[in-house]
């Protein structure tokens, strides 16, 4: 597989739709994954995430639009597309009497993998993911984690530049999430790029790049997570600790024009200013220069489950 | 999990050490690699699973433990006349039985399982996104039935050659055994595959078993007769008819193999390929092999019911064939359309071939029809003598039921297609329905004008296709004459009626290749030439 020329982005969704009867599964859904980079796919149960990744991977055929990994269909060049895909659904069968390493190496055939490529892409596979140890043992006698970590070393056998893992974390104990999250951050610096759906909001907040927020079929927020806070809340909150002389300090922020709401909670001052870092670092400033003496001052950002809440209504359908 | 790569020894696992070895182990391990290579992955894999498996241990040994016990009680109930008597043909009906039941029950309801799982456990899903073909996974199927069925035979081997030693039995007799006892096991496992994708639940997939059990046990019955009448009877004749016929029919079941093997693949494989004009080659070819096979019988033995028969039998094919067309979707995906014929000639001629309800309804009318004449022609060669009726009017009668009931058909899914949505489960509904309401037309008729049914064959029972072709081989020509052409009237009306909305799917043009698969595989070729 060569990777040279294509410039373009490497997973991209256009006005993608699936419809099941009246359901609108995913309905006008549009987003592109550079290389390299972690996209975060975030929205409750039954919002679409699994349904636009089978399509982008070739299991499932849109109503309309078109999903593309490196500039190839995926629904008119399936094959194409498959050599360049490692896919991760959310739940797999395994075969009865296989081990694991029987099992990756059936996949290392069925992908067309030969000789030494073979033998060098197990060996990689079996170390990355840690199941040398384990390489004899019968695949039903796998614990969860164990069997996600077989799983996604079957969807990278055949060193694919593009990954979709559909609810990788799902079921793991917070070590092993811990590893998988090191795992997608060292694949995305070795130039892979991924698609990653996940409802543990904290962690995609800190292994993606990008983000896009989904319910019931629609694409509600596309960005880096700073980017869709900023772009819901248009005014910081701010938080401030001073030493001494909190009345002057209420007074003082609110003369201040671009400063709104100044109040004092649990011997704190919070106050809302409108506009970006620059604001913000003029005011502190102002607040030195008049010799408040400020013992804290921090911005109080919503997290990506606030952001979350905020953008999804909770609707199912 | 570590992205600080730890390197292991590499001999810890064989599959993990390169195939570099010096000496004759080495020699043996890399050409065991290059084998390998060209094997297909499923069959690897199956093996495998079936060594570790419960069920084939127990089966394999059951099997052995059997033929022992068989020989024991076959040698102490014949004795003291074994040593002088030629007994062999006693005790190999015995091993015609142990080697049927593992061979052509327990590997097609195996092979039948294997498939369904895959289907059934969410791991066919793993597989399609893989470079593995849906043909290349269904003949992995296939591969490790027979790999299922060499195993069984070779523990059979030594009392076959037990049974020859004992005299009774010769070489020929055993031949004609092994080989039936493989061919019908391999036609039974290619149906288990088959049936294995018709349905994809597992409500529906305890229907196929059933199905496929029933068809298990037909299929056991008739080759015991067989092989316990003819061929332990010593029926075997080396003559040029015997050949011939054995060589025809040898093909037609061939075709019927490459067939449920090809559907399977085509059930499975996603809707975006073309799934369609492979098996309408495939039918094409079966349609010359049937006709040559029928033709052959025909002029051979100078009789026009073979060849009526023949006619019947491709009529119905068709009639089938055809109704499992009107089940495909007339949208052909950007990549089917770009593999549509590219000049006037080849839209002309092969566009027949090109998936999609219409052109599949003209490719089952026109090859049906073409088909039934060319057979009913032959029988202008020679005289019958009897009162049989002429191939010729019985084509003409079997064109018009074609006609009729697959044009009606069409006609009827058209709109309900829209409304239900296309599958192959709505033409065969409304087939089966209008076979049946054929069949009780005329008496309804009668009833409703005349106050009872009638009791003598008319040519107004020209629907109830039961009544006439019993009529046609009860040597009645004369009113199924008139029953015939009333009948090809009718179908043609159909068939006219339907050329109108045939338009759409005629129209259909190809489309040139995008741009960046082009460039893909140039890339291809460039790294293939420098890896050269």
């Amino acid at each position: 597989m060569t990777k040279a020329t294509y410039n373009g982005p490497m997973i991209e969704l256009n006005c993608l739709c699936r419809n099941f009867g009246e359901t609108k599964a995913v309905d006008h859904v549009s987003f592109e994954v550079p290389r390299g980079s972690v996209f975060g796919y975030i929205g409750p149960n039954g919002a679409g995430k699994t349904t636009s990744m089978r399509i982008l991977s070739t299991l499932e055929l849109p109503t309309s639009g078109e999903a593309y990994i490196e500039g190839l269909s995926s629904v008119n060049d399936p094959d194409r597309v498959r050599a360049r895909l490692g896919f991760m659904p959310d739940a797999f069968g395994t075969y009865s009497d296989t081990n694991c390493i029987e099992y990756l190496d059936f996949f290392a055939r069925s992908y067309g993998l030969v000789g030494r490529e073979r033998t060098r892409r197990l060996r990689w596979v079996m170390d990355f993911t840690g199941l040398r140890p384990l390489m004899v043992k019968p695949i039903r006698g796998l614990s969860k984690g164990m069997r996600q970590r077989l799983c996604l070393g079957r969807a990278l056998i055949h060193d694919p530049p593009v990954l979709v893992l559909d609810e990788p974390a799902a079921g793991l104990d917070p070590r092993a999430r811990i590893e998988l999250r090191h795992i997608i951050r060292s694949l995305a610096s070795d130039g892979k790029t991924i698609l990653i759906s996940s409802h543990i909001l904290t962690e995609l907040a800190e292994m993606c790049d990008r983000i896009g927020i989904i319910e019931r079929g629609q694409l509600l927020a596309v960005g880096t997570v700073e980017e869709i806070r900023r772009n819901l809340q248009p005014s910081r909150e701010i938080l401030v600790r001073v030493a001494s002389a909190v009345d002057e300090a209420i007074a003082f922020l609110g003369a201040c024009v671009s400063v709104k709401d100044a109040r004092v909670i649990d011997s704190a001052i919070r106050f809302s200013i409108e506009g970006g870092d620059p604001e913000q670092i003029a005011i502190l400033r102002a607040m030195c220069d008049a010799k408040i003496e400020v013992l804290e001052y921090s911005p109080r950002d919503n997290s990506l489950e606030d952001v979350f809440l905020q953008i999804t209504k909770g609707h199912v359908q | 999990m570590s992205s600080d790569v730890k390197i292991l020894p590499e001999n810890d696992h064989p599959l993990l050490v390169d195939t570099t070895g010096e000496g004759v182990w080495g020699w043996i391990d890399r050409t065991s690699e290059k084998i390998s290579k060209s094997l297909n992955p499923i069959l690897i894999k199956e093996a495998r699973q079936a060594l570790k498996s419960k069920q084939f241990a127990v089966t394999f040994f059951l099997l052995l433990l059997a033929s022992w016990v068989w020989m024991i009680l076959g040698v102490v109930s014949m004795a003291p006349d074994i040593y002088f008597v030629p007994s062999g043909k006693y005790l190999m009906t015995g091993y015609y039985f142990l080697l049927a039941i593992p061979m052509m029950a327990m590997v097609p309801l195996s092979a039948h399982r294997s498939l369904a799982a895959e289907l059934d456990e969410g791991t066919y899903e793993l597989l399609a996104i893989t470079k593995l073909s849906s043909l290349r996974i269904v003949s992995g199927k296939l591969g490790s039935a027979l790999l299922q069925m060499l195993v069984y035979f070779a523990a059979l081997v030594p009392s076959l050659t037990f049974c020859y030693l004992l005299r009774g039995v010769d070489m020929p007799m055993i031949a004609a055994t092994i080989a039936l006892v493989f061919a019908v096991s391999i036609l039974l496992s290619t149906f288990a595959l088959l049936l294995a994708t018709a349905v994809q639940n597992r409500a529906g997939q305890i229907f196929t078993v059933l199905a496929l059990l029933a068809v298990i046990l037909f299929s056991e019955s008739l080759c015991a007769a067989f092989i316990l009448g003819v061929v332990f009877e010593q029926q075997i004749y080396w003559e040029w008819e015997a050949i011939v016929f054995t060589f025809l029919f040898g093909l037609v079941t061939i075709s019927c193999m490459v067939m449920f093997v090809r559907a399977a693949s085509a059930r499975i494989a996603p809707v975006t390929e073309n799934r369609s004009t492979v098996l309408r080659w495939i039918m094409f070819a079966q349609q010359l092999i049937w006709i040559a096979s029928i033709a052959t019988l025909g002029l051979w033995y100078e009789d026009y019911e073979p060849v009526n028969f023949g006619i019947m039998i491709l009529g119905g094919y068709w009639l089938v064939m055809g109704m499992l067309m009107l089940g495909e979707s007339a949208e052909l995906s950007p990549r089917v359309l770009r593999t549509l014929p590219k000049t006037k000639f080849g839209r002309m001629m092969l566009l027949w071939f090109c998936p999609g309800p219409g052109t599949g309804f003209m490719f089952a009318t026109t090859s049906g029809i073409a088909g039934m004449f060319s057979l009913g022609f032959v029988s202008l060669a020679f005289s019958d003598g009897s009162n049989v009726v002429s191939p010729v009017l019985f084509a003409v009668l079997m064109t018009g039921y074609l006609l009729m009931y697959l044009g009606a058909t069409r006609l009827i899914v058209l709109p309900l297609a829209r409304r239900f949505g296309i599958s192959f489960v709505l033409p065969c509904s409304v087939m089966l329905g209008l076979l049946m309401l054929g069949i009780m037309f005329p008496s309804i008729l009668m009833v409703v004008t005349t106050g009872s049914p009638s009791t003598n064959y008319g040519s107004q029972e020209f629907t109830n296709w039961i009544w006439t072709l019993d009529e046609a081989f009860s040597y009645q020509p004369n009113p199924v004459l008139s029953a015939g052409f009333l009948a090809f009237t009718t179908g043609l009306v159909f068939f006219v009626l339907n050329l109108f909305l045939l338009i759409r799917e005629f129209s259909y043009r190809r489309v040139s290749v995008p741009q960046r698969v082009i460039q893909v595989e140039a890339e291809n070729e460039t790294s293939i030439a420098l890896d050269a």
